[in-house]
């Protein structure tokens, strides 16, 4: 197992974060197309629509209990695991959070119940507007727990205090309406869309090859295919615009993305490439689209993209988040800054301790001028603030490419008289659906490391002093569990599929 | 709305009253615990799972409410708390997920590990849920071996982290402390005690469905293809009515049987707790220095001199008796329904009293049972200003929360799923 505290800690977040994305993303978008067809079935009063939506809410209730299984633990992980994050931000990063409980799970929770156990229970209208509210909740709960994300990414509306040693909010609409985060919420919630779209699509068209339940599964396949295309250029255009914020603000996750070691002016993207060493460190050999990453990074071709060597080394021009041009600094002056500042706020204690005002104020000051690189002062060499490269090379190039696919299938799904090829496309779509979701959260995630949050603190900072022992046997028994109710969620959504929706006597 | 201590205190009630809820909302917890005395057949195990079926989402949405605001109001105890009692909250995590799946996945056809295997999940959950988290909660009182140094995370050792336990069990030591444990049955009786009222309100209301329904939710609203049919469908649904009736009669008969003794021994165990929690020392703060010092039955200072606390917990403690003797003696002018609320309310009020003094007229609400000095006060371990202010503005739709989820209970009320 695991030799290191925090690389534990970070694989039994993951661990949990990837399960539970399995079942979050399904229910993101097959709520609203349930919602629809139940809309249908109450102006037309055609039982077809009702059994039809009874059958996707099925499958949506295993994809919600699961979800909130898998779910629950994440809240507490930032604080069993992640206890100097949660104090050290937990002012900012706490707030949604409980919001998230309070304005959303609730919402979810509740009209879900009344979803599942309301059939002839509840008049037709409440119930449909419980389907819609249960939806909504969804949604709602993604919201913001990637408010929460977002700003691990780009940190906003937040002064650090010395006194207390933590950041301090100071604008609550600055983390709410952050530029990244609302990026985030589209590109997430779009991508839940997308896979929901495939994997209606998919399932339905596996009916088709069986020639059974023909009406079912093609006005299912409709509604998916409107919906993923509409979702698919809106998990385009947030997609394009995450890219660009990342060249803003996280450069170096984007670096990594695209395996660009040694950067300059129109730089082309690799369409195909591997990602190579040989004695003079590591490069990307692959077939270039020229001046494709300077055109998606700055929308400029000409624009000067900085690689994984160009930001250790600093020294080119840039434009910050104001749009001011600033020259960047390396590697070794962010490391001084952050080592002024952590010295600042230790002398700002010894000066609090003995009541010394002057020298209280001057190292606050000293502490504010330099904390924008206040996590630089725990690396060690510059290797460390650069992340997996190959790991998000990979992953960005496994999601683009089955996103196009996805979209030629719900571009195929519309033009084309179904065949058998379209349904075997459609079946291989779905587990490939689920690898792009989780490929674009390690993108995001694996791309932001070394930091919990940017700039300010690394993981290696963050995490709780728990035994490795203890994190490791945490990591056995999340595995075992979430491995378990995964194959049990799977076995159980098999024999719902193949049994299918009631038949109309 | 401007003042940090009165957002801290306002937070501090917010947070004993999520508890509180959480409380009173285990009685699904209650309900599970009962499974295997309730000696149900396999028809009528449905009966019970559909009866909680509904409900396991709101307790569970509590937790996740209350772990919430929390972090959000007093972030320290976040930190200190779970990181350091690491396997107490892990252990209730657990028991959770097992909960989450089992309900949804019991009744499902291929469901990998048998109806049996959840059955046994939702069980362990059952028991051991409440007293963890009264294990957990009692912690407010009794403490944890903690240290906090918050200049450790510039230190240039080891040991960045600000907080650390001073003890390789992280957590596990609380569980064997008397005083938590005591007030971990509490909370198992006390879910129990109301777990079994539920079920006796769930199963002594008339059953609202006719023939007709039965017959329209087997067959679909189409006409049925002869007269001979339609009779024969119409004895089949009578029959299924008269079952569910007799089924309905003989759980609620076992509920009340179950309920009796949860009822006595949870009354029993909540005085000795109270006259516990009565006599036991606590640790006083002065707001203006911030010094922690001992002091003897602080948490009946607390109640005393607060006044209003002590009048909750004396109500609530009276209306939990009243409607627990309402129901033993099977009172005919007052229905199950009401006894259960009347108990639920009792019980919340009783244990938000409760934690209210954990923390309020300068308390230390988490005492380091090994460095006193660190040990955390509203003070000390609560979120700025802003974020109080601010959370304070979205903790005014709680009620519209609570409401609709009033509304929604009323209308599904009466009737179990599938009966």
């Amino acid at each position: 197992m695991f030799q290191n505290l925090t690389d534990a800690s970070r694989f039994q977040f993951a661990l949990t974060a990837l399960y539970h994305f399995l079942f979050v993303p399904l229910t993101l978008g097959l709520g609203f197309m349930i919602a629809i067809m139940e809309s249908k079935y109450v102006a037309s009063k055609n039982e077809f629509w009702k059994h039809t939506a009874k059958f996707w809410s099925r499958i949506f209730a295993i994809n919600f209990a699961c979800g909130a299984a898998t779910g629950i633990i994440l809240e507490f992980e930032f604080g069993t695991n992640w206890s100097n994050f949660s104090w050290f931000v937990g002012d900012i990063f706490g707030a949604p959070l409980a919001i998230e409980g309070i304005l959303a799970f609730f919402l979810e929770s509740t009209f879900f119940a009344v979803m599942f156990f309301g059939w002839n229970k509840v008049g037709e209208k409440f119930h449909l507007a419980s389907t819609w509210l249960t939806a909504l909740g969804a949604i709602l709960s993604a919201v913001w727990i990637l408010t929460a994300n977002a700003w691990m990414q780009y940190p906003v509306g937040m002064e650090f205090n010395p006194a207390t040693a933590r950041n301090e909010m100071v604008s609550f609409s600055k983390l709410v309406f952050s530029p990244v985060s609302l990026m985030k919420i589209a590109h997430t919630v779009t991508g839940g869309f997308v896979l929901s779209s495939v994997v209606v699509i998919g399932i339905s068209g596996w009916y088709l090859m069986k020639k059974r339940n023909i009406a079912f599964a093609t006005k299912s396949i409709r509604i998916a295919a409107i919906f993923g295309i509409v979702s698919s250029l809106l998990a385009l255009g947030s997609g394009d615009r995450s890219a660009v914020q990342a060249a803003k603000y996280q450069p170096m996750k984007l670096a990594a993305m695209e395996g660009l070691y040694d950067g300059g002016f129109g730089e082309p993207m690799e369409a195909v490439g591997i990602v190579k060493s040989n004695d003079n460190g590591k490069y990307i050999s692959g077939i270039g689209i020229p001046r494709m990453l300077s055109i998606l990074s700055f929308h400029d071709p000409n624009a000067y993209v900085p690689g994984i060597n160009d930001i250790i080394k600093g020294g080119y021009l840039y434009t910050d988040a104001t749009g001011n041009t600033k020259k960047a600094l390396s590697f070794q002056e962010k490391k001084i800054k952050g080592a002024i500042a952590q010295r600042a706020l230790a002398d700002y204690h010894i000066a609090s301790e003995s009541g010394n005002r002057a020298a209280m104020d001057s190292t606050a000051s000293i502490l504010k001028v330099n904390y924008s690189y206040f996590g630089y002062g725990y690396l060690d060499s510059p290797q460390e603030s650069v992340p997996d490269v190959p790991m998000n090379f990979y992953s960005f190039r496994i999601m683009v490419y089955c996103f196009a696919l996805f979209f030629l299938l719900f571009i195929s799904a519309m033009i084309f008289k179904w065949r058998k090829w379209l349904s075997i496309v459609g079946i291989i779509c779905i587990p490939l659906a689920y690898i792009t979701v989780e490929c674009g959260w390690i993108v995001s995630e694996v791309g932001r490391q070394p930091w919990v949050v940017q700039d300010l603190l690394p993981a290696k900072a963050a995490v709780t002093s728990a035994s490795l022992a203890n994190v490791n046997t945490a990591i056995i028994i999340f595995a075992v569990i979430f491995t378990t109710i995964l194959a049990a969620m799977l076995s159980i959504m098999f024999r719902s599929i193949k049994q299918g929706p009631e038949i109309i006597k | 709305m401007n003042n940090l201590h009165n957002l801290q205190q306002y937070w501090w009630i917010l947070i004993s009253l999520l508890g509180a809820l959480l409380v009173f909302m285990m009685f699904v917890q209650g309900g599970q615990a009962l499974f295997l005395r309730m000696q149900a057949n396999a028809r009528q195990k449905k009966m019970l799972y559909g009866a909680l079926g509904h409900k396991w989402g709101t307790t569970f949405t509590t937790l996740i409410t209350f772990g919430g605001a929390l972090f959000a109001s007093f972030p320290l105890f976040y930190s200190t708390s779970f990181g350091g009692a690491y396997w107490l909250w892990i252990l209730i995590l657990i028991l959770f997920i097992l909960q989450a799946v089992s309900f949804e996945f019991r009744n499902k056809v291929s469901n990998l590990l048998g109806a049996k295997t959840y059955d046994f999940f939702l069980m362990l959950n059952g028991f051991l849920a409440p007293i963890l988290i009264g294990v957990a909660v009692a912690t407010f009182f009794t403490g944890g071996a903690y240290h906090i140094d918050k200049m450790n995370i510039v230190s240039n050792g080891a040991c960045r982290t600000i907080s650390y336990w001073d003890n390789p069990y992280h957590g596990l030591e609380c569980i064997a402390n008397q005083f938590n444990l005591l007030l971990g049955l509490v909370f198992l009786f006390s879910s129990m005690t109301l777990g079994s009222m539920y079920y006796m309100w769930n199963f002594s209301v008339p059953i609202r469905k006719s023939a007709a329904d039965i017959i329209r939710e087997e067959f679909g609203d189409t006409n049925p293809p002869s007269a001979e049919i339609e009779a024969k469908r119409l004895k089949g649904a009578e029959e299924s009515l008269k079952r569910m009736a007799m089924d309905r009669k003989y759980l609620a008969g076992k509920a009340y049987k179950n309920m009796v003794p949860s009822s006595i021994i949870f009354l029993i165990l909540f005085i000795v707790f109270v006259l516990d929690f009565g006599i036991r020392s606590g640790y006083a703060v002065d707001p203006a220095s911030g010094l922690i010092t001992p002091e003897h039955s602080k948490y009946l200072h607390n109640l005393t001199q607060l006044v209003w606390p002590l009048v909750f917990l004396c109500t609530g403690t009276a209306l939990a008796i009243f409607g627990i003797f309402t129901r033993i003696c099977k009172a005919k002018w007052f229905s199950a329904k009401a006894s259960f609320l009347t108990t639920g309310l009792g019980i919340t009020l009783a244990v938000f009293s409760l934690l209210a003094c954990a923390a309020l007229n300068n308390t230390a609400f988490f005492p380091s049972t090994v460095a006193i000095q660190d040990s955390l006060t509203l003070q000390n371990a609560s979120s700025s200003l802003v974020t109080l202010k601010t959370m304070s503005y979205v903790s005014l739709l709680i009620p519209i929360v609570i409401a609709y989820i009033g509304v929604t209970w009323h209308k599904l009320a009466g009737t179990s799923k599938g009966y």
